[in-house]
């Protein structure tokens, strides 16, 4: 299942970041992040509102440079405006409202856009947006004008047009705040279907079933990493999750509601289909046991 | 149900088609029947483009119907003339992401806005302030904070203020919680709650996650291209898995368990809503 190396992606050190508006007070967003994303991981960034979370992704690819300290991709750090290029094309970022990213009138061309601007050859171009298109499932919409695409369709979009980019990175911000429950199961799938082919993926998100999906939460609170580990790890400290505003996934709510009735029911259990099995496991002992 | 009064809001029949006569003409309601008597909490769902916010801006008259009627505690839309403000007020409408639309640089002028509209006198448009503020869990005090310098879920309820400052008798909402934190989410669920204890308050909840739904909703609408495809109790509704995943939807945690349980032979019922009966069923299993 992973694909995981501990070669490093994005390396963020001493990270802070501060918002300073004219005449109004300084918002300190970031407060000494240090985290490293490897290649091919499948990471989640959660926290309250206001904790950091876009305002840390923004700095991946340089939509925003360190305030202090540095984010180094690969080899190239973002202060450096030479190597904009090959950050940019390393670390595709898709957002909540993909109307701010759809640039293109046609499906294919908004695909087409980013590598195109990078100078890739006509045909090469071609193959780019065939296999973006391919990944993410919209083929079949590919000369639809793309204001006439379903919101699930757009963020699909979205993602195939930072895809053609050939990234190894992709970070979403809330990406499925707004998608119907298909859309957002369709969503997930894509995610995790480019996760398979080793490209690593960030998502900040305040859904927690959705988070658990993920081999590394990241939990930021008031701007620092609170603390980071497998979902296992991460959400089995319930003291922890209720004072940083947040709580721990559906499926171990349910647990912690059987294991008042049947004692020992394990309670680490991060996902629905694992919950079944495991109620499945303890049914099916006892039934045999009686016989 | 004993038997309903007048229902406080009743669509009948509505059609609503965008970009009428050109080539992109859309049908966004096709004939959707819906009713909302006092006192329940009516949850709307359907995916995206199913015409759910099509459907909540005809409520208050926002959209005028193109054909069909909104009949308004028994009188139509059209009736209402110049009245219509008085719908606005009854039917309070807080749309998807509301902090947008905060536009007053103070907090308590936000949520003055609609009361002083109203024509009311500078000392009851304060009491209607701080009531406001105080239900949805805002210190009267903030009234002085700049609206730019609150949290997100802070905006949110002070939008969520300045509907009910109005004191609308149906508050419709769009996607209420979307992009708020766990906790955030958590404290807007528990005002909703507590305004409906205020008596003789009706509700109706747009929304993409089922968790809310089956939270605040005494009934709910499915709305599949803009039709209304089933209507019943909560729990009735989400025991119809395969018609709500084939229409792109979900079922709330619980169910999703109890689902998977049943696929796999055991004798549970779908009817069940709260973790603490579907614990109960599952310890009567073991038991068994």
């Amino acid at each position: 299942m992973s694909v995981r190396t501990s070669r490093p992606l994005i390396r963020i050190s001493g990270l802070h970041y501060t918002y300073q508006e004219d005449d109004q007070r300084p918002i300190h967003a970031l407060n000494g992040i240090d985290l490293v994303i490897h290649e091919g991981e499948y990471v989640a960034i959660i926290g309250a509102n206001g904790s950091g979370k876009s305002t840390l992704l923004k700095h991946f690819n340089a939509l925003l440079l360190p305030t202090q300290g540095d984010v180094v991709v690969l080899k190239w750090n973002t202060r450096d405006p030479e190597v904009l290029r090959n950050i940019r094309s390393t670390v595709g970022m898709v957002f909540q409202s993909p109307d701010t990213q759809i640039i293109a009138t046609v499906v294919e061309e908004d695909v087409a856009f980013g590598p195109e601007n990078l100078g890739i050859p006509e045909e090469e171009l071609g193959e780019r947006v065939e296999q973006a298109l391919e990944l993410v499932g919209l083929k079949h919409l590919r000369k639809r004008p793309s204001h006439m695409l379903s919101e699930g369709q757009k963020q699909l979009l979205a993602i195939a047009s930072a895809l053609s980019m050939k990234p190894r990175c992709l970070a979403f911000d809330e990406s499925t705040a707004m998608l119907d429950p298909g859309a957002r199961r369709r969503f997930i799938d894509t995610m995790s279907r480019l996760h398979q082919q080793g490209i690593a993926i960030v998502t900040a998100t305040h859904n927690m079933d959705e988070a658990a999906l993920a081999q590394r939460v990241v939990v930021l609170s008031e701007g620092i990493v609170a603390v980071h580990g497998p979902p296992s790890e991460v959400f089995t400290q319930k003291k922890l999750l209720t004072d940083l505003k947040l709580e721990v996934p559906t499926s171990m709510r349910l647990a912690e509601r059987i294991g008042t009735y049947i004692p020992g029911f394990p309670q680490d259990l991060l996902t629905v289909p694992e919950l079944v099995n495991t109620v499945d496991s303890y049914l099916g002992q006892r039934r045999s046991s009686l016989i | 149900m004993t038997e309903p009064d007048i229902p406080v809001i009743e669509v009948r029949d509505l059609f609503h088609t965008y970009l009428a006569g050109t080539a992109l003409e859309v049908d966004s309601l096709r004939g959707v029947h819906l009713k909302v008597y006092p006192n329940e909490a009516v949850g709307i769902i359907g995916p995206t483009g199913s015409g759910k916010s099509t459907l909540l801006h005809h409520l208050n008259g926002l959209i005028r119907p193109m054909k069909g009627d909104v009949l308004i505690k028994g009188t139509s839309i059209f009736q209402w003339g110049e009245h219509i403000k008085e719908v606005r007020m009854k039917v309070g409408l807080v749309f998807q992401n509301p902090e947008r639309q905060l536009f007053e640089q103070f907090a308590g002028d936000d949520v003055a806005f609609g009361p002083r509209n109203m024509g009311f006198e500078p000392e009851q448009v304060r009491v209607r302030v701080k009531e406001a503020m105080e239900m949805v869990g805002l210190p009267f005090l903030y009234k002085d904070r700049l609206t730019s310098q609150l949290s997100l879920g802070e905006k949110r309820r002070l939008a969520l203020a300045g509907v009910l400052a109005m004191d609308p008798q149906v508050l419709v909402l769009d996607e209420p919680t979307a992009s708020l934190d766990p906790s955030g989410r958590r404290t807007l669920l528990s005002i909703l709650t507590q305004w409906r204890t205020l008596g003789d308050r009706a509700m109706v909840i747009a929304s993409h996650n089922m968790e809310d739904i089956v939270e605040l909703a005494d009934r709910v609408f499915v709305l599949a291209n803009g039709k209304v495809i089933l209507s019943s109790s909560t729990g009735d509704v989400f025991s119809h898995y395969d018609v709500l995943i084939q229409n792109g939807l979900a079922v709330p945690a619980v169910l999703e368990l109890l689902h998977g349980l049943k696929k796999r032979g055991y004798p549970v019922s779908l009817d069940i809503l709260t973790a603490q009966e579907a614990a109960k069923a599952i310890k009567g299993l073991y038991d068994a």
